[in-house]
């Protein structure tokens, strides 16, 4: 018994990869690739968007999760996300004195919670956002601090898909900073209520990307595989 | 923790109505339970025919149209409209295709989330049933507009607590143990297309229609001797009396039926007290102002607008049947008479270009009664139009002319006759700019003659109606500020209001007139409703107390302001309700404006109301005339 202990010990201090944590094994277990060929109304996406402590990928930390699911053209509202990530800094930080905006970020789930929730939420759709990297980046962080590992999902980003609907052969040549998420709500007619929460900015995302797609779909876009490429 | 995309759905939903109706904690667990549904244009929604899930739907962003088979819209749902809910409570296919009409977001609200609310809230069950019937009844007008104006909700909130349906006369039933035939003669007698079967008691057994005896007798194979059980069906629905029109509706689409027998406990132990059919529903229903002002807008000329105020008519009717309360009738009625101007406009412009009209800033005047927000029955028309000068744009006036005479064509197709002395918008004196309009009310305020005075007496009546209000509040100011400084003019404007004397000394009979057309009949305006309404004018003005037209609250408010005359300005409030109640029952009695009465036909009940109503008048005379010094005058 005690051997068996030590042998698990030793397994994992040599650091192999396969062993993870449970949140992020049966994530892996439901994954199922994608099919390319499906139209884009049977796929699934989950439009998603994280608040942060900040922009800096190293020292800040996730604050919130939202996200909705997108089937169809439909969004259940019943089944969306918003998930509230305690803190742990702010929370051994503050033990003592605690005031009311601290008492709300010790409200939440733990972090592994809310990897639990958030990876059994997001399965094999694929993962919408508007300049999405950076949530996936912070998502990938906070996964690896507790066993688990990268997004192994299709990303769309509603920024990149925005330009490319104007300039469809050369999307990156168009200026970034017309994208952003306010200048699409006042293009799509979307009223931007709720900014900066991380489930309101997920809504919003959300429109826009099925008004971005019904547009898309005009100029042939109507598979995966075109919707990806 | 809050979800933001609930808030979100639920700041939505609590704007529009059925939703707004309810409480936070309703509104907030049916958004939770929204699915949002992006429907890019001309997407298919459902067909006739199919079975509605169990959701209905508010537009969120968009528009839906709704069709018939033979693909005429029906209904045209924008931002906040609600619709499919009555297959759901029928739990039968739906009766009209939807379509969108452009990129449209709705909300799909599941119906047992709402459905726990219906029968608690009254105000729900109203709404519904004026919901459905605008589905049922203005199939015959093609084309809709989507013109939104401020008073949206007028009716909805109002009807059906005024409406129940009198099951008091005596009900027609035939006996169990008649015959099918002589169920048959007792249906032909009274006319009538169904028939409760009830037992010794009169406690209701079953029913049979038309259709049973098509069916199973005239084109079956039971006989018109056999007994009448044969064929009814059983049991039949009861209800108690006293249901709105929204509950009976709903319950006939729930258990889909067409009719409901009302008893005294409103099961079927109980004596039968009569029965409600669909179409009595249907009748009541049309006439709901809600509906009224719908179908208002979706009219598209003169004739289509003469036929809902001509339905305006038959609710009049009802209303004065019924002794609803004559501010309530008035505010309705108004409402709706602005509802028809503004679509007479709305009309012209479209005829005459709307572009031409989008730069111009022009307000449409109501002038006289419709002023006064006390019009009931169509009577001549008196308007006016003030426009905001700018040279920017050629022959400005005469656009507005042009206008003007259009819409006084149309509001004449309507039954508004033009007025006798061209009292018009579409006459040049009576369509002028800001400046011109200031121009001549300072002429008649300091160069008063009779004609002037009695210019102010129908122009000092007037309410905007259309377009920028601000043009209206401009003039109104100016001509407080020129009654500053001209005291002379209301002491004429007093003395004007006391040339037609009470009517009545007391024990002698009525003043009839002398001569003409309407020789021996009484001027109920002349002679009783005018003096009150100049009275009532004329003090508000010395109390440079703007913004309130109707003789009523004119009064109403005087009183609020002279505490030491109030009961004398109550009874004058009151005195003037029943005249209008007077003379609108005469107007219907006589198929005409009303003004004329014959003391003589009139019910003794209302002549005594009437020789009341006139006491109020000598003693606002004799006030007037002691306030503004008329002793040396007169």
């Amino acid at each position: 018994m005690i051997w068996k202990k030590l042998k698990n010990i030793l397994h994992f201090d040599t650091a192999d990869k396969e062993v993870y944590a449970d949140f992020y094994n049966s994530y892996l277990q439901q994954f199922q690739k994608l099919d390319t060929k499906k139209q884009i109304h049977q796929q699934s996406f989950v439009v998603l968007d994280t608040e942060t402590t900040g922009l800096d990928l190293v020292q800040d930390n996730i604050l919130s999760i939202g996200a909705v699911r997108i089937i169809n053209n439909t969004i259940d509202i019943a089944d969306s996300l918003s998930i509230i990530v305690k803190n742990e800094q702010i929370q051994t930080q503050n033990a003592v004195a605690i005031h009311g905006l601290v008492q709300t970020e010790l409200k939440g789930q733990s972090p592994e919670d809310a990897l639990v929730t958030f990876f059994d939420f997001v399965g094999s759709n694929i993962i919408v956002g508007h300049h999405i990297d950076f949530d996936i980046a912070m998502l990938h962080k906070l996964s690896k601090s507790h066993g688990g590992d990268v997004l192994k999902n299709n990303v769309l980003d509603t920024s990149y898909l925005a330009r490319r609907l104007d300039h469809a052969s050369d999307p990156h040549s168009l200026d970034r900073k017309e994208y952003t998420l306010d200048k699409l709500c006042t293009r799509f007619n979307v009223v931007p209520k709720a900014r900066h929460t991380a489930d309101g900015d997920a809504y919003i995302t959300a429109i826009i990307f099925m008004k971005l797609i019904q547009k898309l779909s005009l100029k042939g876009v109507t598979n995966i595989g075109q919707l990806l490429k | 923790m809050k979800n933001e995309i609930v808030h979100r759905v639920y700041d939505f939903l609590k704007e529009y109505p059925p939703f707004n109706l309810l409480p936070k904690e309703a509104i907030l667990k049916i958004s939770s339970h929204v699915v949002v549904k992006f429907l890019p244009d001309k997407t298919i929604l459902f067909k006739i025919g199919e079975m509605p899930p169990s959701i209905f739907y508010i537009v969120n962003e968009g528009a839906i149209h709704l069709h018939q088979e033979d693909g005429q819209m029906v209904d045209h749902c924008d931002e906040g409209d609600v619709f499919g809910i009555r297959p759901l409570l029928a739990e039968s296919p739906y009766l009209l295709t939807a379509q969108s009409s452009e990129d449209t977001i709705l909300y799909c609200v599941r119906t047992e989330d709402f459905l726990p609310y219906l029968t608690h809230h009254p105000k729900i069950l109203a709404f519904l049933a004026s919901n459905f019937a605008v589905g049922a009844g203005n199939m015959f007008f093609k084309k809709s507009t989507t013109s939104k104006s401020a008073n949206n909700n007028i009716g909805e909130n109002v009807f059906t607590e005024l409406f129940t349906i009198d099951t008091q006369k005596s009900p027609i039933y035939c006996h169990i143990h008649h015959t099918i035939q002589e169920a048959a003669v007792i249906m032909a007698t009274h006319q009538i297309g169904s028939i409760v079967v009830c037992d010794e008691d009169i406690r209701p057994i079953g029913i049979v229609t038309d259709k049973d005896l098509r069916i199973k007798v005239v084109a079956g194979d039971i006989r018109k001797k056999e007994n009448i059980s044969l064929i009814m069906s059983a049991p039949v629905i009861c209800v108690k009396p006293g249901l709105s029109i929204a509950e009976l509706q709903i319950l006939m689409i729930k258990n889909r039926i067409n009719h409901l027998a009302v008893t005294q406990d409103g099961t079927i132990h109980g004596k039968l007290i009569g029965v409600v059919s669909e179409h009595d529903l249907v009748v009541q229903q049309a006439d709901n102002p809600s509906i009224l002002i719908r179908e208002i807008r979706k009219s598209q000329s003169g004739e289509q607008l003469k036929r809902v105020r001509d339905k305006v008519e038959r609710l009049i009717k009802k209303y004065i049947d019924q002794e609803v309360s004559i501010p309530f009738i008035t505010q309705v009625v108004s409402s709706i008479n602005d509802e028809i101007i503004q679509q007479a406009i709305e009309i012209s412009e479209s005829k005459l270009g709307k572009e031409i009209y989008k730069d111009i800033k022009y307000c449409w005047l109501a002038l006289g009664s419709e002023g006064r927000e006390e019009q009931l029955l169509r009577t001549d028309q008196d308007n006016a139009l003030i426009y905001m000068q700018d040279d920017t744009i050629p022959e400005i006036k005469e656009k507005c002319i042009r206008l003007a005479k259009e819409v006084t064509a149309i509001l004449h197709e309507v039954g508004y006759e033009y007025c006798p002395a061209d009292m018009m918008a579409s006459n040049p004196s009576w369509c002028q700019s800001v400046e011109e309009w200031q121009l001549t009310f300072h002429r008649w305020i300091y160069q008063p003659g009779e004609k002037e005075i009695m210019m102010c007496t129908i122009f000092f009546d007037y309410r905007p109606v259309h377009g920028d209000v601000s043009l209206a509040n401009t003039l109104t100011n100016y001509i407080f500020t020129s009654l500053d400084k001209q005291e002379v003019f209301l002491h004429l404007l007093a003395k004007n209001a006391l040339e037609n004397p009470a009517p009545l000394s007391f024990f002698r009979n009525f003043i009839v007139e002398k001569n003409g057309e309407h020789k021996d009949s009484f001027d109920i305006k002349l002679r009783a409703m005018m003096p009150l309404t100049d009275a009532a004018r004329l003090l508000t003005l010395a109390s440079r107390n703007g913004g309130e037209n109707n003789t009523c609250n004119r009064f109403l408010a005087l009183a609020d302001i002279e505490p030491q005359n109030a009961e004398l300005y109550r009874m004058a409030a009151d005195a003037y309700e029943i005249l209008i109640r007077i003379r609108t029952k005469n107007g219907f009695k006589k198929g005409d404006s009303g003004r004329y009465i014959q003391p003589n036909e009139m019910d003794k009940m209302d002549r005594l109301l009437l020789r009341n109503a006139f006491q109020p008048i000598d003693e606002l005379q004799k006030m007037i005339k002691v306030r503004f010094q008329l002793g040396g005058i007169l």
